[in-house]
């Protein structure tokens, strides 16, 4: 099946049924009155002013009055009636309707669309980001991107195989790609890598993707192009691209979710003029305490609200774009994931139902997160004559604290400002029509600092962390193969200034620096078989957290790189800070190779991606024990490197079983191992299977369109979790552990489970009302990713209503 | 017309770099915070009420707070068979230069906290039983009370009876802020520390 443009599939089948039902009884009565007046006009490139030839136009309720432009862009219809709405579209352009009216010659202006689109899948994939095609990118559209607009982008991108999340409960979800996770997986918003606390489990990026465009996920070793934090992928957010010459045009909408009582409005308006487009947008949210499906989960309600705006002007051959964000979440974590006691522990871990339920309540209590992320970015490109440069800047502002359930629960446990700088520049060229690349110069800085008055010695401390970096990517084309290279030399250096906890000073300046490389080959082997292999390395610094972590932190002991040494009765010491020149702390350095095969034929699509990434000095956080505070004996984990293995493969086989219908099955299977101790990973996501059927109706009852899908998904027991010791043997020293002991976890891997989603979308007009139903069964489960799964289970049944009115 | 943008924003590019990587070395570390809720050293003084010369302590410490170092008892007490002892505490994060007396805090917050214990039952014959950890309606002997009434237990008394060897003693420090009733249990909230001595009746 040839690829080709959602819109104009929608817009033209709608066109069509409409013609061939109970309007077409109209047209004939038109029919008889037609006379010789026509509709004239051309229709021309929004972007280049160009005439565009072959560009279709159909009248909305007239199936004869139709036509086509000619090598000049012009087209002349006979008209039937004096004046009507066409919809004008052409393969490559965003198709739109106007109001045409006979003997008025219009020009009629069509957006160049950016990207081509895979029409009804809901996850759609199609291969953008230059220099990289070779690499598995799947993107998710608008329409599935509004349908729940208090999704966190986790959930949002789970869809993906290949990709799921891990989580700190509900409300804090960080994308996983073929097993990696936190700031190995670069999140890049609006062009620039987002700016947090990107550490831990319990940190997720504070990103508002309802106003989103697209996401798209690069599933491979995309370092090259972003620099470490993409060692194993990354997660683009696209906003709003503001066209020109869209004109005015709007989106409401408002939803509401039975669990947690949660509502919503988002809204964005924006106009293209011929030179100078703007967009401005909002969303708020609010949810209680959801429930899983015997209880409630006390304290895991979320606000959020988020705000954007940009603007865009054209001069000539230049092209500026500004953009403001702010997003401002109070997150509530489950209340009976806390203990802050050995026995309270054991008592949370071993309750079978949490030990803490309340009423439902929208209250948020300690623990939480309070975040504010704030960004502002400007853009400067133009346009050369075979290419285009562009100069981007942005500065990001965030402000995070946290609350713990402690003695002085009013005070932020951790109250954190970070502030990013980011300068990008890049000159995309084009050399011949067979080889073409972009060069880029990156400067990134970094600065964190810990606001004084929270009583406990700061978790990580004050850092300042600047990176510069160049790369080279160049693509060739060769007949039906395409091939991708491209060099990157990262240069960063750290100073650092902490307390450890008897108040001391301590400061470390480090440096480091490394040379990335990828190769890409993308052959055609047939008209419906490509091939797309590549071969990347990547490297990624070991962040702050995982180097001075030192302490308690909600449920937790963590003991960061530079903290601990292995003592002599077989445990650890943590009585100084270690220089990192003197420690034995390695970057880590990756090498991935991903294959991906796609062959569509007829009805028919299967795509698989088999990938293998060898990753030296891994860093992972791993339990050691319970250790001995005043409360008792406390969970503890070391921050830990060794070399590790990530083998895996994502399928999808889907089948267009009726032309409005779809079927599709998808699965994703990762095996790993930490070659260097011979044994499992820990935290890595089990086999995921999933079903979706997809069928589409048109003019259904009063509706123009009604979309339905049921996805039932399988999600295996992870088997290749480590052995676990009960956090009561620990306690009560039935059971020792030494640092190199095998790895262990607290708790055994949950049951596998099976889980029953569904989607009802009703179009009418300029109206869709969008229900969504998860976890329909009501199923009791728990998440092998999510560190919740230690007190409680997941969520029960969920269904988000969403009406939304688009103009 | 290409050559001079591209040198001039190159330039723009790395004059910034120079300007900021040249602020980097005097980075501010965190101001100083003083760790409260952290007990590193606690001593329990048992004082003959017939003779306050009569002194017995069990001390425990944990050098290095939420360091990986157990904590470790450094002295149990030893007690005089048939004899009524007033218990009272030191409560101490020695982490901190000077020490920081953590025992005015909780004392700040009486209302907040409560002493919980339990005990051999052949140790005392006043309180009789084995204290309200496991039954929380155990008796014990608090002589004092927070602002409502109910009791803290920072200062206790308890009457030994006949010598006994390696009898375990058990105190718990609840921190219940807004859930310490007169009912109110060992775990009702969350725990300051849990530290148990074996104690010998001579």
């Amino acid at each position: 099946m040839k690829p080709s443009l959602r819109f104009n599939r929608f817009y033209g089948y709608m066109a069509l049924v409409k013609t061939t039902s109970i309007v077409l009884l109209s047209v004939w009565g038109q029919m008889l009155h037609a006379q010789t007046k026509s509709y004239t006009g051309t229709i021309v490139d929004a972007e280049t002013r160009k005439p565009i030839v072959g560009a279709l136009l159909l009248a909305e309720n007239a199936l004869f009055m139709s036509g086509m432009t000619s090598h000049e862009g012009s087209y002349t219809i006979e008209a039937q009636t004096n004046s009507a709405h066409f919809t004008v579209s052409k393969s490559g352009y965003t198709s739109r309707t106007v109001l045409l009216h006979v003997d008025s010659p219009a020009t009629v202006l069509l957006q160049p669309l950016q990207h081509q689109m895979d029409e009804v899948t809901v996850v759609y994939k199609k291969p953008l980001e230059k220099g990289i095609e070779s690499l598995p990118q799947i993107a998710i559209d608008k329409e599935r991107i509004s349908r729940n607009s208090s999704a966190g982008l986790g959930e949002m991108i789970a869809q993906v195989d290949g990709v799921s999340f891990i989580s700190t409960g509900t409300n804090i979800q960080l994308p996983v790609i073929h097993g990696l996770y936190g700031n190995r997986i670069l999140v890049l918003n609006n062009g620039f890598r987002h700016g947090f606390q990107n550490w831990g489990r319990d940190h997720a990026p504070e990103i508002d993707v309802s106003g989103a465009d697209r996401i798209v996920v690069i599933k491979g070793a995309a370092g090259v192009k972003y620099g470490p934090d993409a060692l194993g992928g990354a997660v683009i957010i696209e906003n709003n691209p503001m066209d020109f010459n869209t004109g005015f045009y709007g989106r409401a909408t408002t939803s509401y979710q039975t669990n947690g009582r949660g509502y919503g409005v988002n809204a964005i308006v924006g106009e293209g003029r011929e030179n100078f487009s703007y967009h401005i947008g909002a969303n708020v949210n609010q949810v209680g305490d959801r429930r899983a499906p015997n209880y409630n989960l006390t304290n895991t309600g979320a606000r959020e609200y988020a705000i954007q705006a940009g603007m865009r002007y054209r001069l000539n051959a230049w092209d500026v774009k500004a953009n403001y964000s702010v997003v401002n979440q109070n997150f509530g974590i489950l209340r009976a994931a806390i203990g802050n006691s050995g026995p309270a522990l054991i008592r949370n871990m071993e309750a079978e139902i949490p030990t803490f339920i309340r009423p439902f309540s929208y209250e948020i209590n300690e623990p939480n997160q309070l975040v504010n992320h704030q960004m502002a970015s400007a853009s400067l490109s133009r346009a050369l004559n075979r290419g285009r440069l562009s100069l981007r800047y942005a500065r990001q502002w965030n402000a995070r604290r946290e609350f713990d359930v402690r003695r002085n629960a009013d005070l932020p446990v951790l109250d954190l400002e970070l502030e990013t700088d980011d300068l990008q520049l890049e000159w995309e060229h084009k050399w011949s029509d067979r080889l073409s690349g972009s060069w880029g110069i990156q400067y990134v800085s970094q600065s964190n600092s810990n606001n004084p008055g929270t009583l406990v010695t700061p978790f990580i401390p004050n850092y300042t962390s600047s990176r510069i970096s160049a790369y080279v990517m160049e693509t060739l084309k060769v007949n039906n193969d395409r091939w991708e290279v491209g060099v990157r030399y990262d240069y960063e250096s750290n100073a650092v200034g902490g307390r450890d906890s008897r108040q001391a000073v301590f400061r470390d300046n480090f440096t480091f620096s490394n040379v990335t490389a990828a190769i890409g080959h993308i052959k055609s082997l047939n008209s419906h078989t490509t091939l797309r292999n590549n071969l990347g390395t990547g490297w990624r610094p070991p962040n702050m957290a995982e180097l001075y972590s030192f302490g308690q932190h909600e449920s937790q002991t963590t003991f960061g790189l530079l903290r601990y040494e292995a003592a002599d009765n077989g445990g650890i010491r943590a009585s100084r800070v270690i220089p990192l020149n003197e420690s034995e702390v390695l970057p880590e350095n990756s090498v991935k190779y991903t294959s991906e095969l796609d062959w569509q034929k007829n009805k028919q699509r299967i795509s698989i991606t088999g990938y293998a990434n060898y990753i030296r000095n891994f860093i992972f956080s791993r339990p050691i024990g319970v250790l001995g505070t005043a409360r008792g004996p406390m969970p503890t984990f070391i921050i830990d490197q060794s070399d590790a293995l990530f083998l895996g493969v994502d399928a999808t086989y889907s089948l267009m079983y009726h032309k409005n219908g779809k079927a599709l099955i998808g699965g994703s299977y990762i095996w790993t191992k930490n070659v260097q101790r011979d044994e499992t990973l820990i935290n890595q996501p089990p086999i995921h299977l999933h079903l979706q059927v997809n069928h589409t109706f048109y003019n259904f009852s009063v509706f123009d369109k009604v979309v339905v899908s049921l996805t039932p998904t399988y999600t295996f027991t992870q088997f290749q979790a480590p052995r676990y010791i009960s956090v009561r043997n620990l306690v009560e020293g039935t059971e020792t552990i030494d640092i190199d002991d095998p790895i262990f976890d607290f708790q055994a891997p949950p049951a596998g489970y099976a889980l029953l989603n569904a989607h009802v979308q009703l179009f009418k007009g300029n109206f869709s009302l969008s229900i969504e139903g998860r976890n329909l069964l009501n199923t009791s489960y728990r998440n092998y990713l999510n560190t919740m799964r230690y007190f409680a289970d997941e969520l029960g049944i969920n269904v988000v209503f969403s009406l939304t009115y688009t103009f | 017309m290409k050559k001079p943008l591209f040198y001039s924003l190159a330039s723009i590019l790395f004059a910034s770099f120079l300007f900021v990587s040249c602020e980097k070395d005097d980075i501010d570390v965190p101001e100083e915070e003083n760790e409260v809720e952290e007990f590193t050293y606690i001593e329990f003084i048992f004082t003959n009420v017939n003779d306050p010369s009569d002194v017995s302590k069990g001390i425990w410490e944990d050098e290095d707070g939420f360091g990986p170092m157990e904590p470790v008892i450094l002295q149990h007490p030893e007690l005089s068979a048939n004899t009524t002892y007033r218990l009272t505490f030191v409560f101490e994060n020695r982490l901190l230069e000077p020490v920081y007396d953590v025992m005015e805090d909780i004392l700040d917050e009486a209302d907040e906290h409560q002493m919980f214990f339990a005990f051999d039952e052949d140790l005392f014959t006043s309180p009789v039983g084995n204290g309200n950890i496991d039954d929380r309606d155990g008796p014990i002997n608090y002589e004092d009370s927070d602002q409502n009434g109910l009791p803290v237990g920072l200062e206790t008394t308890w009457t030994t009876g006949d010598p006994i060897d390696d009898a375990k003693f058990r105190a718990i420090l609840g921190h219940q802020p807004g859930v310490k009733t007169a009912t109110s249990t060992w775990d009702s909230g969350d725990i300051d520390w849990d530290i148990t001595f074996s104690i010998d009746v001579t």
